[in-house]
């Protein structure tokens, strides 16, 4: 029977499916998660006028049939 | 408002994915961590043929590098690629079978974060969706592959 269940004791309730109930692998993850938006933020706020890369925008030619000529 | 969400709600999924198969794969083989102990389900003998055919170790492989280009913002795409068969494969073989529900919780939650991925990294998979594909080999213009770096 699931639980919502959270315990700051160090263990994980493998019953528990509340999202602050973490393996090691999800606190990694949430912690590279947390840093990165972090980052991100900390980035955009001191680079306010840097030149960006644009997502890059695939050309028709690059899959047109007779492209291979 | 929406667009900062899905911004920043992206890069979240892309480090949480990143970091958490990238230690996932290193914890593997550098065991930092006590390994998760494998649970008795029908999913369970998918494993142990998997660890004994040596495709559990390369999948771990899989993880370091595709974990890596998630963290590190290098080759997204490719990495998103790479990691896509261990997502599905730990979600089909933990989702429906497993009797923990934290476990079941967690491997469909990575399976619907890597989605959000591929789908926000859309631009560079339309180009698979051409009904009718030409070839192009890379042995006639090898220098494309580093112009696309």
């Amino acid at each position: 029977m699931a639980t919502f269940n959270f315990a700051l004791d160090g263990k994980v309730d493998m019953m528990s499916i509340n999202p602050l109930e973490m393996t090691n692998f999800e606190m990694a993850g949430t912690l590279f998660g947390v840093a990165g938006v972090l980052i991100a933020l900390a980035l955009n706020h001191y680079a306010k006028n840097r030149k960006r890369q644009l997502p890059h925008v695939f050309t028709a030619q690059e899959t047109e049939q007779d492209a291979i000529e | 408002m929406w667009r900062a969400i899905e911004k920043y709600g992206v890069i979240f999924i892309r480090y949480y994915m990143g970091g958490f198969n990238l230690i996932s794969g290193l914890n593997y083989f550098l065991l930092f961590w006590p390994q998760p102990r494998i649970t008795q389900s029908t999913g369970n003998d998918y494993v142990m043929i998997s660890v004994e055919l040596g495709l559990f170790q390369f999948a771990k492989v899989l993880e370091i590098i595709g974990g890596a280009s998630l963290l590190f913002n290098r080759f997204v795409p490719l990495g998103l690629v790479i990691l896509m068969p261990v997502t599905v494969n730990i979600f089909l073989i933990n989702a429906p079978w497993s009797p923990l529900p934290h476990i079941v919780y967690s491997t469909t939650r990575n399976f619907v974060f890597h989605c959000i991925l591929l789908a926000a990294y859309a631009n560079y998979f339309y180009p698979m969706l051409k009904m009718r594909a030409a070839p192009q080999p890379v042995w006639r213009d090898v220098s494309r592959i580093w112009k696309s770096f």
